[in-house]
């Protein structure tokens, strides 16, 4: 990593926030959080860009779907790698998140922080690497 | 006519003779008493009488000699005649016997004959007599002159019991009453009878169906000289038909007690009859007499799924039907149904099938509120699950932790997995079960799932010192869902290492054979007891034996363990004896090799 890698974290539940944050500045990312989907849209367009996005599916005033869609279907941001961070384990929610464009799709219950930081580190590099 | 000639010509000869002879006698007669008269008279006179009898001599030699030819040549034609005569009467002979031959001929025919029609009489007497209808004869009084021995097989009495006696008794008395108004007329237009059920009391107290035919008799001078007939025993039949009359009514009854639809569709003609139930079910005034007008109310996204699976259905030899899909109501709007039907089969060729039809639409609403609501509160379970786990994940991180703290913190992060787990098996059962979910089918390596599950498990088996072996036989690829596999091997594994007590021997296999690719995982554990293993694989069941052993199971893993085999197609059974451990396999159907990755 050359410089701090930044996370853009959207979560709506304030202890899973505080949880991943936490956990991922502990291994040295530089964490901004969101808690719904207009947020999360106002700062992902706005620079400095994140370096990955964690998105969580249902959440308040815009779907995780949407904001997946809208970040996409932007220039500036589509190029940015985004894991989804659901509750579901519908099939057709994880098919339908990773045919839009998303670079992963994980349940969170079933996910450890530490696995999610392996996850994170992988996809910032591979991005570096670009 | 040559005869009658010949004799008048023999009466002839027969005078003429005579006549001579009286001639010739009297001349000679005439000669000698000359001489006798006259003795002393002259010589002359002797000469003259010698003449008269020479004279009378000659006569009577010429008259001979006439006679004699005479009768030579009547002898000579009699002879001829007689000839001819014989030649008639030899002719006339032939003519007899031959005669007397065909008349002898005729006579041994017709005695033959007579034998035949006394023996078809003797047959006819012993047909009679033996006959399984009673066969009888009356009197004009009604009083019984002649019956075979069938009457006691009908109702009881020896033929000599009622000879002599008045049958009438017998008949029950409201028939006995119409036949006797029916009687005169019977009598007067001299009219035979057919048909008539009556019921005889037996001598057993019984009653006794008798169809009866018969007819007048009449003497040679046109008297009504009594009845001659027979009564057949058709009490079986009557029961008979009263019970089919009476299943028939139960049947009609409960087809209209019921609430659902009873159909009967032939399938030569397709053709169905159906209860009311089209009517007062789902509002169609027209009813569906047809299988073309049922077709037609299938919702038409399920119309050919539905039509190709009755007809897979009617190719196989499955003896039940059942199916379920959205039919539409009179109204136009849709009703969820459950179809079932069996088929009648002949000669394996389906020709008829029964069945009935059950809205089932509040209980596929409730069905999807039950799953939604599982789907809901396993989804929001899961939030604060996340919680939990991330939490005491960063809490067993801290620095500086009390050991005591740090155990604490480990077993909440056991529990929190464990709700995981039980949560995610809700989901995945519900999923599986409502059938929302398509399981993917493409070609599985078991054998490289295996290994990946056994690296991740592997923590745990040294743990409790279990030896373990994993042995392939045969490593074709299986069709099914790789995650959901995943899980299948992850949950049976699981199980024989926690069911088998510290220092266990566990052993995988994997064959392949013909078509199958079968997977088996054996302990030697704790077993499975008998009672328990037909019941293993419902939800949320467990054996006593594994409550008493640990208490946390959920009695959904092995379920949705047969839920996803049985989807992909293939079969898992247990083979245990209590105490001596247990074998778990499946089957899962074998990938073609040809264009499917593996």
């Amino acid at each position: 990593m050359s410089a701090t890698a930044r996370v853009l974290l959207v979560e709506d539940d304030k202890f899973l926030r505080r949880a991943c944050a936490a956990s991922l500045r502990q291994r040295g990312f530089e964490v901004t959080t969101a808690s719904d989907g207009e947020e999360a849209l106002r700062l992902a367009r706005s620079p400095p860009y994140a370096d990955i996005i964690l998105l969580d599916l249902l959440m308040p005033k815009l779907p995780g779907i949407e904001v997946l869609k809208a970040l996409k279907s932007q220039p500036d941001t589509s190029r940015i790698p985004v894991l989804i961070l659901s509750n579901s384990s519908r099939d057709d929610d994880r098919r339908q998140a990773l045919q839009l464009g998303a670079a992963g799709y994980y349940v969170k219950a079933n996910l450890s922080l530490r696995e999610l930081g392996v996850q994170v580190n992988q996809l910032v590099q591979r991005d570096d690497a670009n | 006519m040559a005869t009658r000639s010949m004799m008048r010509l023999h009466r002839l000869y027969y005078v003429l003779a005579l006549f001579n002879v009286v001639t010739i006698a009297g001349s000679v007669y005439l000669g000698h008493q000359m001489i006798v008269d006259r003795p002393e008279h002259e010589a002359d006179d002797r000469r003259r009488s010698e003449l008269v009898i020479g004279l009378a001599v000659l006569m009577m030699v010429t008259a001979a000699g006439v006679y004699g030819r005479q009768l030579t040549i009547h002898l000579r034609r009699n002879e001829r005649e007689r000839s001819d005569h014989l030649q008639a009467l030899e002719a006339a002979q032939t003519a007899l016997r031959e005669q007397a031959g065909e008349l002898e001929r005729r006579v041994e025919r017709r005695t033959a004959e007579l034998a035949s029609a006394n023996r078809r009489l003797e047959q006819f007497r012993g047909y009679v007599e033996n006959t399984s209808e009673w066969v009888w004869a009356l009197d004009p009084r009604g009083h019984l002159t002649y019956s075979n021995r069938a009457v006691f097989d009908i109702l009881g009495y020896e033929p000599e019991e009622l000879l002599g006696k008045d049958v009438r008794p017998l008949v029950e008395p409201a028939a006995r009453e119409a036949t006797e108004r029916l009687l005169p007329e019977v009598i007067a237009g001299r009219q035979r009878w057919n048909g008539i059920v009556r019921r005889f009391l037996h001598k057993n107290g019984e009653w006794r169906y008798l169809e009866s035919s018969g007819m007048p008799l009449f003497g040679d001078d046109g008297r009504f000289i009594g009845f001659r007939g027979a009564e057949r025993d058709i009490t079986r039949r009557k029961r008979a038909e009263e019970a089919l009359r009476r299943s028939e009514e139960r049947f009609q009854l409960a087809a209209r007690a019921t609430n659902d639809v009873l159909w009967d569709l032939d399938l030569a003609t397709g053709a169905i009859w159906r209860n009311d139930g089209m009517r007062s079910l789902f509002g169609h005034t027209e009813g569906v007499p047809q299988v073309e007008t049922w077709e037609a109310l299938v919702h038409p996204d399920e119309r050919e799924a539905v039509r190709a699976r009755l007809q897979n259905f009617l190719e196989s030899e499955r003896e039940t039907w059942t199916d379920e899909y959205r039919f539409r109501r009179g109204d136009g709007t849709y009703a969820w149904v459950l179809d079932r039907g069996i088929a009648v089969r002949v000669n394996g060729k389906a020709v008829r099938m029964i069945g009935s039809m059950i809205d089932i639409t509040e209980r596929k609403e409730a069905e999807r509120m039950k799953s939604d609501f599982v789907s809901f509160v396993s989804h929001q379970l899961r939030t604060p699950i996340a919680g939990m786990n991330w939490m005491l994940e960063l809490a067993a991180e801290a620095e500086h932790l009390p050991a005591q703290a740090r155990d604490y913190i480990a077993a909440a992060r056991e529990s929190a997995a464990r709700l995981s787990t039980l949560v995610n098996d809700l989901l995945d059962v519900g999923r599986l079960e409502s059938g929302r979910t398509t399981m993917a089918r493409a070609a599985v390596r078991l054998d490289e799932l295996t290994r990946s599950v056994l690296r991740e498990m592997q923590t745990v088996i040294d743990e409790k010192r279990h030896a373990l072996t994993f042995e392939i036989a045969g490593a074709a690829p299986a069709l099914g869902d790789e995650q959901m596999l995943r899980q299948v091997i992850a949950n049976l594994l699981s199980n024989a290492v926690k069911y088998t007590p510290d220092g266990g021997h566990i052993a995988v296999r994997l064959t392949a054979r013909k078509d199958l690719v079968e997977w088996s995982v054996t302990d030697d554990g704790m077993g499975v007891p008998r009672a328990a293993q037909a019941r293993l694989f419902e939800k949320f069941y467990r054996a006593d034996n594994a409550i008493s052993k640990e208490a946390e199971g959920t009695g959904l893993g092995l379920h949705l363990v047969r839920l996803v085999v049985e989807q992909a197609g293939g079969q898992i059974w247990c083979d245990s004896e209590e105490g001596q451990g247990a074998t778990f396999t499946f089957t899962l159907p074998m990938a073609q090799q040809a264009g499917v990755e593996a």
